[in-house]
């Protein structure tokens, strides 16, 4: 199994808590968005515990999202798609197959209309499709901090990412087929996240807002998602997803549930695992 | 002879296109950069009958990598225009503010931040192949 930890930390010196997440869970590979340590102090903490060390793996021009990883450097191919919001490269596990990686901090919905989120969802999983043409392999895995809610236009709309809430629609459906001249076809994404919403599996969300104060408005948020393709569905176990509410020693959360902003930061980290082993029936 | 029924049409070939006026830029930049970094320009139809036109910006040193500078929505009569780079999207009516648009984004420090990391990137793996 691969683990990833993706944590918005909000510009603050965590370390210390990155590094525990890091040991308790056995991550492989971490993505920060808003980091708030330096590169030199956030390997330091990570080696500290273990036995093979964390390295940064850069990308070229995309900076809102840092990745570490104990996996051999070699493991991570070179980035194919840049945006300032996202960034899209292959990696390949020691004996495991290649899937493409997305990474994304979108826009925050305060500073864009969600009509430009729309569009930026739409740029998105366009790149994902050329990226995906161009290596030719489609287990796709996108991870980050997507500031718009699994039920936003940007997340259904087939020319934007597509992802829908059940794994057998996407194997029954992907891709969707528009058109009886000049057929149009666009790939899908399973997204768990829409199993993490209200009180069915603690916590209600990832990031917690209630200052907009705007009529329409869920307060508890999913921003931080995770997202599969089909050729991925069956190296992913629902179970082996985690929103993230403590470090072992650390609460991440108020008394009342919330993310602790001054303690930790306002959005909650995201956890889970991804079978990336070779299998005998795999070819590619 | 039969009698002429068509308007008197006047010629718009002084009229440069956005996505001309990219390619006019891109080739700058190849220029600016000495090859290290290259822009192209990649046209598709948008969802309203417009045209969709990307800048994207590479590197011969960087193999398929393309990063995604702009993007340009634009009916066929070329105007009004809408760019989106990055976080900004601005609108233009005509040529000039396209052009005076177009002036900012290119000449912005986040366009210079991406060709220099670019640049950085395409310079290390020339100096590791050689």
């Amino acid at each position: 199994m691969t683990t990833f930890l993706f944590w918005n930390v909000r510009r603050k010196p965590l370390e210390s808590t990155i590094a525990r997440l890091v040991e308790r869970h056995e991550v492989d590979v971490v993505l920060l968005a808003e980091p708030g340590t330096p590169e030199v102090a956030l390997r330091r903490e990570l080696n500290k515990a273990s036995l093979r060390p964390f390295r940064r793996v850069p990308f070229v021009a995309f900076t809102r999202v840092e990745l570490y990883s104990r996996l051999p450097s070699a493991c991570f191919g070179p980035p194919v798609r840049e945006e300032d919001h996202y960034a899209i490269r292959s990696l390949r596990v020691p004996h495991g197959i290649e899937v493409l990686l997305a990474v994304a901090h979108l826009p925050s919905p305060l500073h864009k209309k969600p009509s430009d989120l729309r569009s930026v969802c739409g740029g998105l999983a366009e790149d994902i499709g050329r990226a995906e043409e161009e290596v030719k392999n489609d287990r796709t895995v996108l991870i980050g901090d997507l500031n718009v809610n699994p039920f936003h236009d940007g997340m259904l709309d087939v020319r934007g990412l597509n992802a829908v809430a059940d794994r057998e629609t996407v194997r029954r459906k992907d891709p969707r087929t528009f058109g009886r001249r000049g057929q149009r076809t666009f790939r899908m994404f399973y997204n768990p996240m829409w199993g993490h919403f209200g009180d069915a599996a603690a916590p209600p969300g990832t990031y917690y807002y209630d200052q907009s104060n705007p009529e329409v408005d869920p307060l508890w948020n999913v921003f931080d998602q995770v997202l599969l393709r089909k050729a991925l569905l069956d190296r992913f176990d629902h179970a082996q997803l985690e929103i993230l509410v403590s470090d072992g020693q650390v609460s991440l959360t108020r008394p009342d549930g919330r993310p602790d902003a001054e303690r930790a930061s306002d959005h909650l980290p995201l956890l889970f695992r991804l079978d990336l082993r070779r299998r005998a029936d795999h070819a590619g | 002879m039969p009698a002429d029924w068509w308007p008197e049409f006047s010629p718009r070939a002084h009229l440069r296109s956005p996505a001309l006026q990219l390619k006019e830029q891109a080739a700058i930049l190849k220029q600016k950069t000495d090859g290290l970094v290259t822009a192209s320009v990649v046209a598709d139809s948008d969802e309203e009958g417009g045209f969709k036109v990307l800048l994207l910006l590479g590197s011969p040193h960087l193999g398929n990598y393309k990063f995604r500078l702009l993007e340009l929505h634009y009916p066929p009569s070329n105007y009004p225009l809408e760019l989106r780079a990055g976080d900004e999207v601005s609108r233009a009516t005509n040529e000039a503010e396209f052009a005076k648009q177009l002036n900012s984004v290119l000449g912005s420090s986040r366009t210079k931040e991406i060709v220099e990391a670019i640049m950085a990137h395409a310079v290390a793996l020339d100096t590791a192949e050689a």
